[in-house]
Protein backbone atom coordinates (compact mmCIF):
# COMPACT_ATOMS: atom_id res chain seq x y z
CA UNK A 1 0.00 0.00 0.00
CA UNK A 2 2.90 2.76 0.72
CA UNK A 3 4.07 1.38 -2.09
CA UNK A 4 1.39 2.59 -4.10
CA UNK A 5 0.98 6.22 -2.74
CA UNK A 6 4.89 6.36 -2.80
CA UNK A 7 4.06 5.75 -7.12
CA UNK A 8 1.28 8.09 -7.20
CA UNK A 9 3.05 10.64 -5.27
CA UNK A 10 6.14 10.52 -7.55
CA UNK A 11 3.49 10.03 -10.71
CA UNK A 12 2.18 13.36 -9.00
CA UNK A 13 5.61 15.20 -8.91
CA UNK A 14 6.37 14.30 -12.34
CA UNK A 15 2.95 15.97 -13.53
CA UNK A 16 3.83 19.00 -10.83
CA UNK A 17 7.17 19.63 -12.67
CA UNK A 18 5.75 22.27 -15.72
CA UNK A 19 4.43 24.63 -12.70
CA UNK A 20 7.69 26.51 -12.80
CA UNK A 21 7.87 27.21 -16.22
CA UNK A 22 4.98 29.44 -17.16
CA UNK A 23 5.89 32.31 -15.04
CA UNK A 24 7.96 34.36 -17.16
CA UNK A 25 5.73 36.19 -20.07
CA UNK A 26 5.07 32.88 -22.19
CA UNK A 27 5.13 32.91 -26.01
CA UNK A 28 1.39 31.97 -27.72
CA UNK A 29 3.22 29.09 -28.99
CA UNK A 30 4.69 28.16 -25.28
CA UNK A 31 1.73 28.80 -23.75
CA UNK A 32 -0.44 26.25 -26.19
CA UNK A 33 2.56 23.59 -25.55
CA UNK A 34 2.22 23.92 -22.03
CA UNK A 35 -1.55 23.49 -22.07
CA UNK A 36 -0.69 19.95 -24.35
CA UNK A 37 1.17 19.19 -21.81
CA UNK A 38 -0.72 19.66 -18.48
CA UNK A 39 -4.31 18.34 -20.49
CA UNK A 40 -2.15 15.10 -21.24
CA UNK A 41 -1.43 14.78 -17.55
CA UNK A 42 -4.75 15.63 -16.61
CA UNK A 43 -6.12 12.80 -19.13
CA UNK A 44 -3.46 10.53 -17.84
CA UNK A 45 -4.81 11.02 -13.78
CA UNK A 46 -8.27 10.57 -15.12
CA UNK A 47 -7.61 7.24 -16.39
CA UNK A 48 -5.56 6.29 -12.89
CA UNK A 49 -9.06 7.66 -10.85
CA UNK A 50 -11.04 5.61 -13.04
CA UNK A 51 -9.60 2.68 -12.49
CA UNK A 52 -8.97 3.32 -8.60
CA UNK A 53 -13.26 3.98 -8.89
CA UNK A 54 -14.15 0.95 -10.64
CA UNK A 55 -11.60 -0.84 -7.62
CA UNK A 56 -13.27 0.42 -4.83
CA UNK A 57 -16.50 0.21 -5.86
CA UNK A 58 -15.78 -3.95 -6.81
CA UNK A 59 -14.79 -4.07 -2.81
CA UNK A 60 -17.31 -1.85 -1.31
CA UNK A 61 -19.37 -4.25 -3.56
CA UNK A 62 -17.60 -8.25 -1.48
CA UNK A 63 -17.69 -5.89 1.75
CA UNK A 64 -21.74 -4.90 1.26
CA UNK A 65 -21.76 -8.83 0.58
CA UNK A 66 -20.24 -10.44 3.22
CA UNK A 67 -19.66 -7.66 6.08
CA UNK A 68 -16.60 -9.32 7.70
CA UNK A 69 -14.03 -7.58 9.42
CA UNK A 70 -11.51 -8.36 6.25
CA UNK A 71 -13.47 -7.10 3.43
CA UNK A 72 -13.89 -4.07 5.42
CA UNK A 73 -10.50 -3.73 5.78
CA UNK A 74 -9.93 -4.11 1.60
CA UNK A 75 -12.61 -1.22 1.15
CA UNK A 76 -11.36 1.31 3.58
CA UNK A 77 -8.35 0.40 1.40
CA UNK A 78 -9.60 0.61 -2.26
CA UNK A 79 -11.80 3.89 -0.76
CA UNK A 80 -8.36 5.67 0.43
CA UNK A 81 -6.88 4.77 -3.00
CA UNK A 82 -9.80 6.03 -5.00
CA UNK A 83 -9.63 9.25 -2.99
CA UNK A 84 -6.06 10.06 -3.40
CA UNK A 85 -5.95 9.60 -7.48
CA UNK A 86 -8.98 12.02 -7.93
CA UNK A 87 -7.38 14.27 -5.60
CA UNK A 88 -4.18 13.78 -7.87
CA UNK A 89 -7.04 14.17 -10.58
CA UNK A 90 -8.31 17.62 -9.60
CA UNK A 91 -5.14 19.18 -8.89
CA UNK A 92 -4.11 18.03 -12.43
CA UNK A 93 -7.29 19.96 -13.69
CA UNK A 94 -6.42 22.88 -11.58
CA UNK A 95 -3.24 23.13 -13.22
CA UNK A 96 -4.42 22.90 -16.02
CA UNK A 97 -6.74 25.48 -15.92
CA UNK A 98 -4.43 27.68 -14.66
CA UNK A 99 -1.82 27.47 -17.15
CA UNK A 100 -5.03 27.83 -20.04
CA UNK A 101 -5.91 31.65 -18.59
CA UNK A 102 -2.36 32.36 -19.61
CA UNK A 103 -3.59 32.24 -23.25
CA UNK A 104 -6.17 35.55 -23.03
CA UNK A 105 -4.46 37.02 -19.95
CA UNK A 106 -3.27 39.93 -21.51
CA UNK A 107 -7.05 40.66 -21.62
CA UNK A 108 -7.74 41.26 -18.53
CA UNK A 109 -3.99 40.46 -16.12
CA UNK A 110 -5.07 41.20 -12.56
CA UNK A 111 -8.35 39.68 -12.65
CA UNK A 112 -6.53 36.43 -14.10
CA UNK A 113 -3.74 36.16 -12.33
CA UNK A 114 -6.34 36.62 -9.11
CA UNK A 115 -8.00 33.86 -10.40
CA UNK A 116 -4.62 31.92 -11.07
CA UNK A 117 -3.33 32.57 -7.26
CA UNK A 118 -6.98 31.12 -5.87
CA UNK A 119 -6.55 27.44 -8.35
CA UNK A 120 -2.49 27.75 -7.29
CA UNK A 121 -4.05 27.60 -3.57
CA UNK A 122 -6.70 24.60 -4.29
CA UNK A 123 -3.55 22.57 -6.19
CA UNK A 124 -1.87 23.02 -3.10
CA UNK A 125 -4.54 22.14 -0.92
CA UNK A 126 -5.04 18.59 -2.66
CA UNK A 127 -1.67 18.04 -2.30
CA UNK A 128 -1.79 18.68 1.59
CA UNK A 129 -4.78 16.13 1.30
CA UNK A 130 -2.82 13.75 -0.50
CA UNK A 131 -0.79 13.87 2.77
CA UNK A 132 -3.39 13.14 4.92
CA UNK A 133 -5.61 10.44 3.50
CA UNK A 134 -2.72 7.27 4.05
CA UNK A 135 -3.04 8.35 7.57
CA UNK A 136 -6.72 7.57 7.63
CA UNK A 137 -7.23 4.76 9.20
CA UNK A 138 -11.03 3.66 9.92
CA UNK A 139 -14.79 4.49 8.44
CA UNK A 140 -14.91 7.13 10.82
CA UNK A 141 -11.81 9.28 9.86
CA UNK A 142 -13.00 9.06 6.02
CA UNK A 143 -16.60 9.77 6.95
CA UNK A 144 -14.99 13.19 8.65
CA UNK A 145 -12.51 13.92 5.70
CA UNK A 146 -15.08 13.32 3.24
CA UNK A 147 -17.42 15.57 5.27
CA UNK A 148 -14.85 18.37 5.26
CA UNK A 149 -13.87 17.55 1.09
CA UNK A 150 -17.89 18.30 0.16
CA UNK A 151 -17.60 21.67 1.65
CA UNK A 152 -14.20 22.64 0.40
CA UNK A 153 -15.68 21.06 -2.75
CA UNK A 154 -18.42 23.76 -3.76
CA UNK A 155 -15.44 26.48 -3.65
CA UNK A 156 -13.40 24.82 -5.89
CA UNK A 157 -16.16 23.87 -8.31
CA UNK A 158 -16.83 27.74 -8.15
CA UNK A 159 -13.17 28.66 -8.81
CA UNK A 160 -13.22 26.27 -11.97
CA UNK A 161 -16.11 27.62 -13.55
CA UNK A 162 -15.08 30.98 -12.67
CA UNK A 163 -12.17 30.27 -14.07
CA UNK A 164 -13.52 28.48 -17.59
CA UNK A 165 -16.10 31.38 -17.78
CA UNK A 166 -13.42 33.92 -17.67
CA UNK A 167 -11.44 32.59 -20.02
CA UNK A 168 -13.85 32.45 -22.47
CA UNK A 169 -14.70 35.86 -21.65
CA UNK A 170 -10.94 37.23 -22.53
CA UNK A 171 -11.09 35.36 -26.20
CA UNK A 172 -13.66 36.84 -27.19
CA UNK A 173 -12.77 40.79 -25.90
CA UNK A 174 -9.15 39.65 -27.89
CA UNK A 175 -11.53 38.80 -30.93
CA UNK A 176 -13.57 42.28 -30.33
CA UNK A 177 -10.03 43.71 -30.90
CA UNK A 178 -8.65 42.26 -33.03
CA UNK A 179 -11.60 42.62 -35.16
CA UNK A 180 -11.35 46.48 -34.29
CA UNK A 181 -7.58 46.75 -35.12
CA UNK A 182 -8.43 44.74 -38.57
CA UNK A 183 -10.98 47.37 -39.53
CA UNK A 184 -8.51 50.04 -38.77
CA UNK A 185 -6.22 48.58 -41.04
CA UNK A 186 -8.66 48.31 -44.07
CA UNK A 187 -9.61 52.04 -43.57
CA UNK A 188 -6.58 52.99 -43.67
CA UNK A 189 -6.45 51.46 -47.11
CA UNK A 190 -6.55 54.27 -50.45
CA UNK A 191 -9.02 52.12 -51.91
CA UNK A 192 -11.54 51.67 -49.39
CA UNK A 193 -12.70 55.43 -49.44
CA UNK A 194 -16.49 55.28 -47.69
CA UNK A 195 -17.22 51.59 -48.40
CA UNK A 196 -16.17 50.75 -44.24
CA UNK A 197 -18.81 53.77 -43.27
CA UNK A 198 -21.60 51.92 -42.78
CA UNK A 199 -20.30 48.83 -41.39
CA UNK A 200 -17.99 51.13 -39.01
CA UNK A 201 -21.42 53.00 -37.86
CA UNK A 202 -23.02 49.66 -37.03
CA UNK A 203 -19.92 48.07 -34.98
CA UNK A 204 -20.60 50.58 -32.00
CA UNK A 205 -24.27 48.84 -31.94
CA UNK A 206 -22.78 45.43 -32.22
CA UNK A 207 -19.96 46.12 -29.80
CA UNK A 208 -22.68 46.65 -26.88
CA UNK A 209 -24.46 43.58 -27.92
CA UNK A 210 -21.31 41.55 -27.36
CA UNK A 211 -20.16 43.41 -24.45
CA UNK A 212 -23.90 43.10 -22.47
CA UNK A 213 -23.19 39.22 -22.94
CA UNK A 214 -20.34 39.30 -21.65
CA UNK A 215 -21.45 41.41 -18.21
CA UNK A 216 -24.31 38.77 -17.98
CA UNK A 217 -21.45 36.01 -18.07
CA UNK A 218 -19.55 37.91 -15.67
CA UNK A 219 -22.11 38.90 -13.64
CA UNK A 220 -23.28 34.93 -13.38
CA UNK A 221 -19.57 33.99 -12.08
CA UNK A 222 -20.67 35.69 -9.12
CA UNK A 223 -23.79 34.06 -7.99
CA UNK A 224 -23.88 33.38 -4.37
CA UNK A 225 -23.12 29.76 -3.39
CA UNK A 226 -24.27 27.98 -0.19
CA UNK A 227 -22.23 26.24 1.92
CA UNK A 228 -23.04 22.63 1.53
CA UNK A 229 -24.41 22.68 -2.36
CA UNK A 230 -22.82 24.27 -5.83
CA UNK A 231 -25.38 26.51 -7.81
CA UNK A 232 -23.74 26.18 -10.93
CA UNK A 233 -24.35 29.44 -13.06
CA UNK A 234 -22.10 28.04 -15.87
CA UNK A 235 -24.64 26.80 -17.98
CA UNK A 236 -26.27 30.09 -18.17
CA UNK A 237 -22.93 31.36 -18.66
CA UNK A 238 -22.51 29.41 -21.68
CA UNK A 239 -25.28 30.92 -23.57
CA UNK A 240 -23.74 34.07 -23.29
CA UNK A 241 -20.90 33.01 -24.52
CA UNK A 242 -21.86 31.51 -27.20
CA UNK A 243 -24.18 34.10 -28.36
CA UNK A 244 -20.94 36.14 -28.03
CA UNK A 245 -19.54 34.09 -30.48
CA UNK A 246 -22.61 34.52 -32.85
CA UNK A 247 -22.16 38.54 -32.50
CA UNK A 248 -18.51 37.96 -33.29
CA UNK A 249 -19.08 35.87 -36.39
CA UNK A 250 -21.50 38.17 -37.73
CA UNK A 251 -19.30 41.53 -37.35
CA UNK A 252 -16.35 39.44 -38.99
CA UNK A 253 -18.82 38.23 -42.02
CA UNK A 254 -19.77 42.19 -42.56
CA UNK A 255 -16.31 43.11 -42.71
CA UNK A 256 -15.48 40.10 -45.08
CA UNK A 257 -17.94 41.60 -47.18
CA UNK A 258 -16.77 44.99 -47.06
CA UNK A 259 -13.16 44.10 -47.55
CA UNK A 260 -14.23 41.82 -50.83
CA UNK A 261 -15.75 44.91 -52.08
CA UNK A 262 -12.58 46.14 -52.18
CA UNK A 263 -11.10 43.97 -55.02
CA UNK A 264 -13.98 44.46 -57.09
CA UNK B 1 -31.08 -49.49 -133.01
CA UNK B 2 -29.38 -46.60 -131.44
CA UNK B 3 -31.00 -44.42 -129.23
CA UNK B 4 -32.28 -41.06 -129.98
CA UNK B 5 -31.64 -38.85 -127.86
CA UNK B 6 -34.71 -36.96 -126.66
CA UNK B 7 -35.49 -33.38 -126.29
CA UNK B 8 -38.73 -31.94 -124.97
CA UNK B 9 -39.27 -28.75 -126.96
CA UNK B 10 -41.79 -26.82 -124.61
CA UNK B 11 -39.30 -27.01 -122.25
CA UNK B 12 -35.74 -25.35 -123.82
CA UNK B 13 -34.11 -25.64 -120.50
CA UNK B 14 -34.97 -28.83 -118.92
CA UNK B 15 -32.50 -30.28 -121.59
CA UNK B 16 -30.37 -32.15 -119.37
CA UNK B 17 -27.66 -32.62 -121.98
CA UNK B 18 -27.47 -28.65 -121.74
CA UNK B 19 -25.46 -26.98 -119.36
CA UNK B 20 -28.14 -24.66 -116.98
CA UNK B 21 -27.86 -21.00 -118.15
CA UNK B 22 -27.68 -19.24 -114.89
CA UNK B 23 -30.22 -16.09 -114.96
CA UNK B 24 -28.67 -12.89 -112.60
CA UNK B 25 -31.54 -11.99 -110.58
CA UNK B 26 -31.77 -7.67 -110.25
CA UNK B 27 -31.46 -6.41 -106.98
CA UNK B 28 -35.68 -5.69 -107.06
CA UNK B 29 -35.80 -9.61 -107.81
CA UNK B 30 -33.55 -10.27 -104.94
CA UNK B 31 -35.65 -8.12 -102.90
CA UNK B 32 -38.93 -9.45 -104.19
CA UNK B 33 -37.85 -13.60 -103.46
CA UNK B 34 -34.89 -13.03 -100.32
CA UNK B 35 -36.60 -12.93 -97.30
CA UNK B 36 -32.60 -11.78 -95.95
CA UNK B 37 -32.66 -9.15 -98.29
CA UNK B 38 -36.31 -8.15 -96.88
CA UNK B 39 -35.12 -7.91 -93.41
CA UNK B 40 -31.88 -5.98 -94.12
CA UNK B 41 -33.65 -3.38 -95.77
CA UNK B 42 -36.00 -3.09 -93.39
CA UNK B 43 -33.32 -2.53 -90.34
CA UNK B 44 -31.68 -0.23 -92.53
CA UNK B 45 -34.36 1.68 -93.41
CA UNK B 46 -35.67 1.95 -89.65
CA UNK B 47 -32.15 3.08 -88.43
CA UNK B 48 -31.50 5.82 -91.22
CA UNK B 49 -35.46 7.08 -89.90
CA UNK B 50 -34.46 7.06 -86.22
CA UNK B 51 -31.16 8.92 -87.51
CA UNK B 52 -32.86 11.68 -88.76
CA UNK B 53 -35.59 12.15 -86.88
CA UNK B 54 -32.99 12.20 -83.71
CA UNK B 55 -30.85 15.23 -85.76
CA UNK B 56 -34.55 17.00 -86.34
CA UNK B 57 -35.15 16.78 -82.66
CA UNK B 58 -31.93 17.86 -81.78
CA UNK B 59 -31.75 20.89 -83.99
CA UNK B 60 -35.28 21.66 -82.85
CA UNK B 61 -34.39 21.99 -79.26
CA UNK B 62 -31.09 23.35 -78.85
CA UNK B 63 -31.12 27.09 -76.95
CA UNK B 64 -28.85 28.59 -79.82
CA UNK B 65 -30.68 29.92 -82.83
CA UNK B 66 -28.55 29.75 -85.77
CA UNK B 67 -30.45 33.09 -87.03
CA UNK B 68 -28.49 34.23 -83.72
CA UNK B 69 -25.31 32.46 -84.02
CA UNK B 70 -22.31 35.19 -83.01
CA UNK B 71 -24.46 37.88 -81.50
CA UNK B 72 -25.07 36.59 -78.04
CA UNK B 73 -22.69 34.43 -77.35
CA UNK B 74 -20.47 35.08 -74.38
CA UNK B 75 -16.50 36.91 -75.55
CA UNK B 76 -14.06 34.89 -73.37
CA UNK B 77 -12.06 36.68 -70.95
CA UNK B 78 -8.50 36.67 -70.73
CA UNK B 79 -8.36 35.05 -67.11
CA UNK B 80 -11.35 32.94 -65.89
CA UNK B 81 -12.86 34.03 -62.50
CA UNK B 82 -13.62 31.82 -59.50
CA UNK B 83 -16.70 32.46 -57.35
CA UNK B 84 -14.67 31.73 -54.61
CA UNK B 85 -14.42 34.59 -51.14
CA UNK B 86 -10.87 34.01 -50.37
CA UNK B 87 -9.82 34.34 -53.69
CA UNK B 88 -11.86 37.78 -53.88
CA UNK B 89 -10.83 38.86 -50.16
CA UNK B 90 -7.60 41.24 -50.79
CA UNK B 91 -4.45 39.17 -49.75
CA UNK B 92 -2.79 41.72 -47.52
CA UNK B 93 -5.84 40.94 -45.18
CA UNK B 94 -6.36 37.71 -45.71
CA UNK B 95 -3.91 36.72 -42.73
CA UNK B 96 -5.45 38.56 -40.04
CA UNK B 97 -8.91 37.29 -40.97
CA UNK B 98 -7.65 33.73 -40.96
CA UNK B 99 -6.12 34.90 -37.32
CA UNK B 100 -9.68 35.79 -35.88
CA UNK B 101 -11.80 32.96 -37.65
CA UNK B 102 -9.32 30.62 -35.44
CA UNK B 103 -10.10 32.37 -32.98
CA UNK B 104 -14.06 32.21 -32.58
CA UNK B 105 -13.64 28.60 -34.05
CA UNK B 106 -10.94 27.23 -31.11
CA UNK B 107 -12.27 26.79 -27.71
CA UNK B 108 -10.40 26.73 -24.46
CA UNK B 109 -12.36 24.99 -22.41
CA UNK B 110 -11.37 22.19 -20.60
CA UNK B 111 -13.70 20.09 -19.55
CA UNK B 112 -14.13 19.51 -15.56
CA UNK B 113 -13.48 16.42 -13.78
CA UNK B 114 -16.72 14.28 -13.24
CA UNK B 115 -16.14 13.15 -9.01
CA UNK B 116 -18.77 11.03 -7.04
CA UNK B 117 -18.44 12.72 -3.75
CA UNK B 118 -19.76 9.42 -2.55
CA UNK B 119 -16.63 7.49 -2.68
CA UNK B 120 -15.97 6.34 0.72
CA UNK B 121 -18.84 6.39 2.13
Amino acid sequence: MLSFFLGLVMAQEATASPTAIPTLAPTPTTVQTLINQYKQDYSFQVVEYQKRYIEYVDKKEVYTKYRTVSTEKDKISAAKTALFARNSMLKAYLMALRVSLDEFKSQNPTSVQKTQIELSRWEDWCSEQNLIIPNLNTQQDIVTWLDDFKEKYVSIQQIIYVSLTQNQINQRLEILDLIKKLSEDIKKDPKTGTILNDWLSSLPVKSDLVMASINIATNLTETKQFSNRFENFYPEAKVELNRTNNYLTNILSDLRAVAIKLNQ
Amino acid sequence: MEENIYQNIDLTNNNPLKAEAKVELTFVQKLKTDHKIQILVGLSAFTILILISSIIISATRSPVKRDNLGDNLPTPMATPTFINQANILPTQYQNQFDTIENKINYNPEIDPPEIDLNVGY
